[in-house]
């Protein structure tokens, strides 16, 4: 796989980068350390952000904003026109395959387009390989790691070492199977109660089958295994009844019209006693089918309830209510975290007796027993056979309760939502014993009522009434039962394909953090010698040593100091200074990132070094060239840094001609003017100044014509060597045009009075007279003092024309080579 | 499920694949199931998003679930 070092940038309308129709060009070399440095306020961050905006499509800074305060406006350069921001990359493979330009832009409506200039099938997801997790650092970054808790630090740790990904994913695998989580998002709760339920539902339709059974039969059902059986039982016992045989017989019981039967029994031997005695038997039927109650076996689980009852209330007393519960998981929430001092109160600082997080945990721990009591209670009613009985009494047509005076499903219901109290459950037992009071008030009833119509009919008509009503009430029972079982099967297969599943995301989601912390721990290992040898170099001490430690259960990770001047495992946190904890960080992210193999061979920081003095900042230059930049370092990175540090600046400006640094400098007046890099030509800011005039863009090109007007003076005094006041040499604001005319006029008016001058008369005559009470007169007073209305454009183009005249008084033709060759005077006193 | 090591030398996306290869051989429709909705998971990088995806992935393995063969769970008494 090809790896990529960035090896262009272009910015347009983006950030503070207006650069309208003349983007900001930076190169980078990949075989060198490449270093942009601009002061305070031209430009550097917005560099960063331009990389963060392309690569990862945000930028963190605009991320931390409230929503009122429209972050999405604040993309695009303010002042551009057209409110486009442009950003385009070019991307060099580092195995010769070729470059790749990438161009982003963001519209003035938030919109992001990504394409490739230069025909990349898919510059989106090659944008998105370049997001690794070293790719982008800044202070903020290091600063935060050791400043961090060990849990988050052990989190951002997981992203220095390039597995966010598996740290991610790992996070999000656990989330699904919590198991308040998944037993709510597969339903398997529900599905316990409906395969409950459908119990119930299955053993009343066994009941009914049963009593209809040995009412026709004589006989018992004691096996549901062999319905079939006793399926054919019945219809043959239908069969030898001669009245109803030709309706029955060589049909399936499901077949048989009982309808039918019983219009022939009513045609055969009429009268209502028979038809009352039909509808008895049937009663009977359904109020048998509910069997009989189990006293003994109900008084037992109601005390087993009660006291269940008991030891909740028991346990509700120790606890204070749901604010404090809130209360405890928050501050809980907070020591997981790391808490440093469990043993101060954070209140008052006073020293607490017990560890305040263990006391956090005991008192959560009680609520966690109610939850699970409550659980107890809710289990114990969905088995207890009382209820069960009050739901079926309440189901049976025979007793004629309205839906409104239903008690039992209502309360279990409640049951499961942990809502219901002892005196919820006390008016369900109450309930259930008026229910079965009731039942027997009304099988006597009906048994003497079919008792009174059996005196009075024939005893062969009432046979065939009882065995023709058997037979039609086993056809339902029969029809009830396969409904109810099938429906059961159904459920139950649901809920252990669920349940394995939860035990197999479980497994999974276990065998993954392992497998993730094995790799956390070995790569910690791995990066171990080369961060403790880069923090040694950076700092130039060897008896301050780092050491990183991975919790063996979780994800936190320590930087302790296994040695601090002779002491061992000290906290670093605690003992290192900011530089010193800033040198670890970036050791520990350097060393990271050269063991990274992803899509980006490159490495931008900005300004990482702000906490270091020049001592430790040129410690850290050197590792990157010596030891990290490729090609030097075989395997190595390429560098780009980026700094507003002018001690840093120094390094760099000595540094930048040799082969190993690429040096670049930032220039201009963002956010309203151009930024340039120095190795930009100047001569586009004259010709873009030029063109804005000419479109009567007076405003916008006054910052241009500044920008070309220092670039010229300057460009003077490092040609002509003109001696500068020391404050102008180590402070980039003192580098105003102003400052820069006074010290070459300084310089000349010195070497007038030595005799010593080497411009010729002309040249000195036309800065005395001319050039230079231009410039100041006519421009340079107006702009620095902004206090006089803009120029006209052509008076500002005289401007640009006349700093060119100027720049002219400082060159000579030189003929010693046989051709002229126009060159800068060596010094004021020398060609 | 039995030992599974990550391959330093390899990235993210070769040692998902490892992984889901190693579900699938503990469970093969469990395995296919997770495999199916895996890409639901990657992107949760805070708790929002997180809470988001688990709801997004438990819905879609809950359909899953009802999609595979039934299996014989034996008699409902």
């Amino acid at each position: 796989m090809s790896r990529f070092f960035l090896t262009s940038l272009k910015v347009e309308g983006f950030r503070g980068i207006n650069n309208e129709t003349a983007p900001l060009e930076l190169t980078f070399q990949p075989g060198a350390v490449n270093s942009v440095f601009a002061i305070n306020g031209v430009g550097k961050s917005s560099i960063f952000e331009a990389l963060c905006f392309a690569i990862k499509g945000t930028i963190p800074k605009l991320d931390a904003l409230q929503a009122q305060e429209r972050p999405q406006d604040y993309y695009c350069n303010r002042f551009h026109s057209q409110g486009i921001a442009t950003i385009e990359l070019e991307l060099t493979a580092d195995d010769g395959s070729g470059t790749v330009t990438v161009l982003v832009k963001r519209d003035a409506s938030g919109g992001r387009l990504v394409s490739s200039p230069s025909g990349h099938p898919a510059p989106e997801q090659l944008l998105k390989g370049l997001d690794e997790d070293f790719t982008l650092l800044d202070y903020a970054t290091f600063s935060r790691f050791i400043d961090s808790t060990p849990l988050d630090r052990g989190r951002s740790f997981a992203s220095l070492l390039g597995l966010s990904s598996y740290s991610t994913f790992r996070q999000a695998l656990q989330s699904v199977c919590e198991t308040r989580s998944i037993q709510a998002d597969l339903d398997i709760n529900g599905l316990r109660a409906q395969a409950s339920a459908g119990e119930q539902a299955v053993q009343s339709a066994i009941r009914k089958l049963q009593v209809a059974f040995e009412g026709l039969t004589a006989t018992r059902l004691t096996d549901v295994a062999r319905m079939p059986e006793y399926t054919a039982v019945v219809t043959a016992a239908l069969t030898g009844i001669e009245l109803v045989r030709p309706l029955v017989e060589g049909r399936d019981l499901t077949g048989v019209d009982f309808s039918a039967i019983k219009a022939a029994i009513k045609e055969a031997e009429g009268g209502d006693e028979r038809r009352e005695l039909e509808q008895v038997i049937a009663a009977l039927g359904e109020l048998r089918a509910v069997g009989e109650p189990s006293e003994a076996d109900f008084q037992q689980e109601h005390d087993v309830l009660r006291d269940l009852f008991g030891e909740l209330d028991g346990l509700l007393a120790q606890t204070r209510g749901d604010a404090f519960k809130q209360l405890f998981e928050a501050a809980q929430h907070v020591f997981d975290s790391g808490w440093e001092t469990p043993l101060a109160c954070p209140l008052c600082d006073s020293t607490l007796a017990d560890a305040i997080d263990k006391t956090v945990a005991r008192q959560l721990g009680t609520f966690a027993e109610v939850e699970a009591k409550r659980a107890e209670i809710t289990k114990a009613l969905d088995q207890a056979s009382w209820l069960a009985r009050l739901k079926a009494l309440e189901a049976c047509p025979s007793l004629r309760i309205a839906d409104e005076a239903k008690r039992g499903v209502p309360f279990q219901q409640n049951a499961a939502t942990s809502t219901i109290t002892l005196a919820d459950a006390e008016t369900a037992i109450a309930a259930r014993k008026q229910l079965d009071e009731a039942r027997t008030r009304a099988v006597a009833a009906a048994e003497a009522t079919k008792s009174s119509i059996e005196k009075v009919l024939p005893a062969s008509l009432v046979t065939l009434t009882e065995q023709v009503e058997f037979g039609r009430q086993f056809q339902d029972a029969l029809a009830d039962f396969n409904a109810k079982r099938n429906s059961l099967v159904a459920t139950r297969n649901r809920l252990q394909v669920r349940e394995r599943w939860k035990d197999f995301i479980t497994a999974a989601a276990g065998t993954f953090a392992d497998a993730e912390s094995e790799l956390s721990r070995n790569t910690i290992s791995v990066i171990d010698a080369d961060y403790k040898a880069l923090f040694a170099q950076i700092m130039g001490v060897n008896d301050v040593i780092p050491d990183l430690r991975r919790d063996a259960a979780k994800q936190d990770i320590h930087v302790q100091l296994s040695d601090f001047h002779g002491l061992s495992d000290l906290s670093a946190r605690a003992l290192l200074s900011e530089s010193y904890r800033n040198a670890l960080a970036i050791s520990i992210f350097l060393a990271a990132a050269m063991k990274q193999s992803g899509a980006p061979r490159f490495v931008v920081l900005d300004d990482v070094t702000s906490s270091f003095d020049s001592g430790h900042q040129w410690n850290l230059m050197e590792a990157i060239r010596t030891k990290l930049q490729q090609p030097r370092k075989a395997g190595g990175l390429q560098f780009i840094l980026l700094s507003h540090d002018g001690l840093l600046e120094k390094y760099f400006d000595k540094l930048g001609s040799t082969p190993d640094w690429h040096h670049q400098k930032l220039q201009g007046w963002p956010p309203m003017g151009a930024v340039t890099s120095h190795t930009q030509d100047a001569n586009r800011l004259k010709v873009t100044a030029i063109r804005l005039l000419d479109a009567g863009q007076v405003k916008e090109a006054e910052p241009l014509i500044r920008q070309f007007l220092e670039f010229k003076l300057l460009q003077i005094i490092n040609k002509v060597r003109i001696p500068v006041p020391l404050d102008f040499a180590i402070k980039d604001h003192m580098k105003m045009v102003s400052n820069c005319l006074e010290a070459i006029g300084a310089a000349i008016e010195l070497q007038k009075k030595a005799g010593t001058i080497v411009l010729d008369a002309q040249q000195l005559g036309d800065i005395d007279t001319t050039l230079v009470p231009a410039l100041v007169g006519n421009w340079v007073s107006h702009y620095e003092t902004a206090s006089a209305a803009s120029l006209t454009p052509p008076v500002l183009k005289g401007v640009l024309q006349t700093i060119d005249n100027f720049a002219e008084c400082f060159r000579y033709d030189d003929a010693s080579t046989g051709s002229v060759q126009r060159k800068w005077y060596r010094n004021l006193d020398a060609r | 499920m039995t030992a599974f090591r990550f391959d330093p030398a390899k990235g993210f996306e070769e040692n998902l694949e490892g992984f889901l290869q190693h579900a699938e051989a503990q469970d093969a429709a469990f395995g296919g199931v997770l495999r199916g909705h895996v890409r639901e998971l990657l992107e949760a990088t805070d708790d929002t998003k997180r809470r988001a995806a688990r709801t997004r992935f438990n819905n879609a393995v809950n359909a899953a679930l009802d999609a595979l063969p039934e299996p014989v769970s034996g008699e409902a008494s």
